[in-house]
């Protein structure tokens, strides 16, 4: 019964934990987007 | 002469079930096409460390004492010691990934989180099984992540004593995927869902982008679960000699040379979790029944989430989308693309999929990680 509970916990603590780590990575590629849309000025521009 | 028929002698029945398992697996792996590169090694060791009185395994011998055995020796080394092998064996592994089609799409990296959920939901199911200790369960529920080494390495370092069942139940469902998959997306989608298409316009994604994605998500996993670093670390660190374009012959030697020296390495010590004492047991059973329960909780977590994303959305997704989410690839990608084209011969839903499925090998390394930072902590 004991293990039942800690592997409630897990469930929990580990979805959330995982949706977290997964959202942090989606708001890098979207930054990670916006350096990708970035353009250095061409030196031979005028 | 009497040594001749010493290890006759010894033979037990469990030992003959396990040089039959192992013919099996040699057989899945030449003639099936399951996984050969995992399974062959794996079956050819098995037959090595059942074999009676075994010079592969440690044995005691008489006025010498104890010899080593080299299949004992790697074991120790490789495994059970830093868990060094399947480390290694996520460099070769980083430098095959490519993240471009998730960074051109990243909005199904959400899949890859949402199909981890079969580990979790499993390691509750094993609990309630007498016999497992929640360490043990813990290792079990990570068949589900769909990832032989991460498989191997959670339960190496939670001390699982089923390492050889689970390590079988983990390669050979990876295998089984394009069976398993479809019954289990058939059992939540009707044809109608299966037939949405979706429309492909990929972002182009710099070089720069390419390079800086597997440094930030090192730091990333790093910080929010500091036990998956060397799991996450050494899988970015094989992306980016990948990426970054100046190492081109280390990146060619990771993904090639590494990855097939580890992968052989890894499939012989496995071997010597598989004696007869360890692996014929009723145990065995259950986690192969286990293993098959998380792949089909993670396919139908995936399929459910993406139902519940399109309540939400203007652009619809088609569901089986979610269930490429577990880290099986490419065989999961390619399950979605052939069920879409079944529906309706002109939906082709691979890019998605694949993305979805990359966003999976990134979640399931990170569900290995939080299960070490959670677990060891709750443990007796």
């Amino acid at each position: 019964m004991e293990n039942l509970i800690h592997a409630l916990n897990i469930l929990w603590m580990g979805m959330l934990s995982i949706f977290i780590g997964i959202t942090v990575i989606y708001i890098i590629i979207l930054i990670l987007g916006k350096i990708s849309d970035f353009k250095p000025k061409d030196k031979n521009e005028n | 002469m009497d040594f001749l028929l010493e290890s006759f002698k010894e033979f037990t029945w469990k030992q003959g079930v396990m040089i039959a398992i192992g013919i099996l697996l040699i057989v899945l792996a030449i003639w099936k096409k399951m996984e050969p590169t995992l399974l062959l090694p794996m079956g050819f060791g098995a037959i090595l460390v059942n074999l009676p009185l075994s010079g592969a395994i440690n044995q005691v011998m008489e006025n010498i004492g104890v010899v080593q055995g080299p299949i004992e020796w790697l074991y120790n080394f490789g495994i059970d010691g830093a868990e060094i092998f399947p480390l290694l064996l996520f460099i070769g592994i980083g430098a095959m990934i490519d993240f471009s089609p998730l960074l051109s799409n990243p909005k199904l990296i959400f899949f890859g989180a949402a199909a981890q959920l079969g580990i979790f939901l499993t390691i509750i199911v094993a609990t309630l099984i007498p016999g497992f200790g929640l360490n043990d369960a813990a290792s079990i529920g990570m068949i589900g992540a769909a990832d032989g080494p991460t498989s191997i390495l959670v339960a190496s370092v939670l001390n699982s004593k089923y390492l050889g069942p689970i390590t079988v139940a983990a390669y050979s469902y990876m295998a089984l995927v394009p069976i398993i998959q479809p019954m289990a997306i058939k059992l939540v989608t009707t044809k109608s869902e299966r037939k949405i298409r979706m429309d492909y316009n990929p972002k182009k994604v710099s070089k720069l982008a390419l390079i800086i994605f597997p440094i930030a998500v090192t730091i990333v996993a790093g910080l929010i679960a500091p036990a998956s670093i060397s799991l996450v670390g050494f899988l970015m660190f094989g992306n980016l000699l990948k990426e970054c374009g100046v190492t081109k012959d280390l990146s060619e030697t990771a993904s090639k040379v590494l990855a097939n020296l580890i992968t052989l390495l890894l499939g012989l010590t496995i071997a010597f979790t598989m004696t007869a004492e360890k692996f014929v047991s009723l145990e065995t059973l259950y986690i192969m029944g286990l293993g098959l329960l998380a792949f089909i909780f993670d396919t139908i977590a995936g399929v459910l989430f993406a139902k519940g994303m399109n309540l939400f959305s203007k652009n619809k997704i088609n569901p089986m989308i979610g269930a490429a989410g577990i880290s099986a690839f490419p065989m999961s990608a390619r399950v979605v693309q052939k069920m879409g084209l079944e529906a309706d011969p002109e939906n082709h839903l691979l890019m998605h999929a694949v993305s979805a499925n990359v966003s999976g090998q990134i979640a399931s390394v990170l569900a290995g990680g939080i299960i070490l930072s959670i677990v060891p902590g709750m443990l007796l």
